[in-house]
């Protein structure tokens, strides 16, 4: 094993050396665990462990399937779709539970507030943080395709590209789901009484 | 080396997991793709018996058959043919979802794609006479299927509305030939009024729709001759049921062999000028350079 992450290395060296020793997934890892991490927890919002089990059976995953790695993707967007099918297998089975998110960022939620700034104007600082807690559970009433489009574009900044071959839909399909996904979102805070103002 | 890394190296040697072998993710990829292809195969095997049903059928006799044409052509629709080409563009389309980049299209752009895949390969498969030989195939491997077209063609056997469907089994004369109906039974036909002139050639084992009447219990005076099913390829004497194809199937536009008695007043099929008619009986009436109407002695009557 090597004795740390070379940095210069690609992922897909990376990957190719997992394939030989099991050992060097090591690197992957690190690259990807606070990314997955937070993803899978921005997603589901579980608690740590909980969300710690799922991103486990993520890289377990995605060892088992290194040889299926398409090089036509970028390795995070593969590691990506990997997490998202995982994490929504883990809502759809707790669906009946209907687990509420106790663990969210109040941080998470003013910046997905702040992205979508653009069209909405937030009231002053101090406002903010009271809000935060409403942005959050509005989020977390989206359906959860929607509030996935929305984490993976605002808060995992990824481009349409990527999210394409993330959700496993065609561009012009996420470009929808993102409209219908902010469509809603304002309007449940409309609802909600959230004190956003909607830019025309 | 965090703690959650730890715990999948740990979970990995513990379980001993490995990654899959390569060829298994190839196998599956390949697998996929076969049943696409299988799908659009299918789909268009079943389009090119749509388009030959819908495009060789004589619609404006449905209604002698059906009491209107409206009826007659909802009774004759191949229903089946209809479903399983949805069903092979149905097929194709999830398929085509589940390949490595399939989820890269919109949804319209594979359904429209699979639906001119298959049509296309559909009307080669029916210019290239494929229908007719995987219809027979079926029929010969499917007997409720081959029941249940013959209950539909069978009533384009109904003498009594003046409508009948056969293979000619023999050019008696100029006026008169002998037919076998779908249901086998034998009819002398004699031709009359405009089936005397035909646009087209009328040989031995030709699938034949006349409008007529029933003259008497195997005898139809015919007045209208039509080709049954348009596109069928004609076969040898002997050769059983619609749609055989092979060694034994005549060609067609080339001359017909020595034994076949030939009819042929007119147009494409006629003979060219100074041409002498190749062996067997010939009769070409008109036309620049038609040779003499040569009597020929004809087999004895029934």
């Amino acid at each position: 094993m090597s004795d740390s992450t070379p940095p210069q290395s690609t992922d897909l060296e990376l990957v190719r050396r997992a394939l030989s020793d099991q050992e060097e997934l090591l690197h992957l890892m690190e690259r990807y665990e606070s990314r997955l991490l937070r993803y899978v927890h921005r997603l589901t919002g579980l608690g740590q462990q909980c969300v710690e089990d799922v991103v486990q059976e993520v890289f377990i995953k995605i060892y088992r399937n290194l040889n299926n790695f398409d090089q036509a993707l970028a390795f995070s967007s593969w590691a990506y779709r990997i997490a998202h099918n995982e994490a929504m297998n883990y809502i759809r089975s707790n669906n009946g539970r209907k687990t509420l998110p106790i663990e969210t960022d109040d941080e998470d939620s003013l910046n997905l507030a702040d992205i979508l700034a653009s069209e909405v104007d937030l009231p002053d600082e101090a406002a903010r943080a009271e809000q935060a807690q409403l942005v959050r559970s509005i989020l977390y009433t989206l359906k959860p395709v929607y509030r996935d489009a929305l984490i993976l574009r605002y808060l995992e900044d990824q481009d349409y590209a990527a999210m394409s071959d993330i959700l496993q839909k065609p561009m012009g399909t996420i470009a929808t789901l993102l409209n219908r996904a902010k469509t809603q979102f304002k309007q449940l805070a409309q609802k909600n009484n959230l004190t956003l103002h909607f830019a025309s | 080396m965090s703690k959650l890394s730890q715990s999948v190296l740990d979970k990995i040697k513990k379980e001993q997991i490995a990654p899959r072998a390569r060829w298994q993710f190839v196998v599956l990829h390949c697998a996929v793709w076969t049943l696409l292809l299988l799908s659009v195969i299918t789909g268009s095997l079943a389009m090119s018996v749509v388009f030959r049903d819908l495009f060789g059928t004589e619609w404006e006799f449905a209604e002698y058959v059906a009491g209107s044409r409206l009826r007659g052509i909802i009774i004759m629709l191949p229903y089946i043919w209809f479903a399983t080409t949805a069903l092979g563009i149905f097929l194709a389309y999830k398929l085509f979802e589940k390949t490595r980049h399939g989820y890269r299209y919109r949804a319209w752009v594979i359904a429209g794609g699979t639906v001119a895949l298959s049509g296309l390969t559909g009307l080669i498969f029916f210019a290239a006479g494929t229908a007719d030989s995987f219809e027979h195939g079926i029929r010969q491997t499917i007997p409720q299927y081959a029941r249940l077209r013959e209950a539909v063609e069978g009533q384009w056997v109904a003498p009594e509305k003046g409508i009948l469907v056969g293979r000619v089994k023999e050019l008696t004369n100029e006026e008169m030939l002998l037919v076998d109906d779908l249901a086998g039974k034998e009819w002398e036909v004699e031709r009359v009024g405009q089936a005397l002139e035909l646009p087209f050639e009328l040989r031995v084992e030709m699938m034949l729709l006349m409008r007529g009447e029933a003259v008497e219990d195997d005898e139809f005076q015919a007045s209208q001759l039509r080709p049954w099913r348009r596109g069928e390829p004609l076969r040898k004497p002997g050769r059983p049921g619609p749609g055989a194809e092979g060694p034994g199937a005549f060609e067609r536009g080339t001359p017909p062999p020595p034994n076949a008695r030939v009819l042929n007043r007119q147009g494409p099929g006629a003979f060219a000028p100074n041409t002498p008619p190749p062996d067997g009986e010939a009769f070409n009436r008109e036309g620049p350079g038609a040779p003499e109407l040569v009597p020929q002695p004809a087999p004895p009557m029934r």
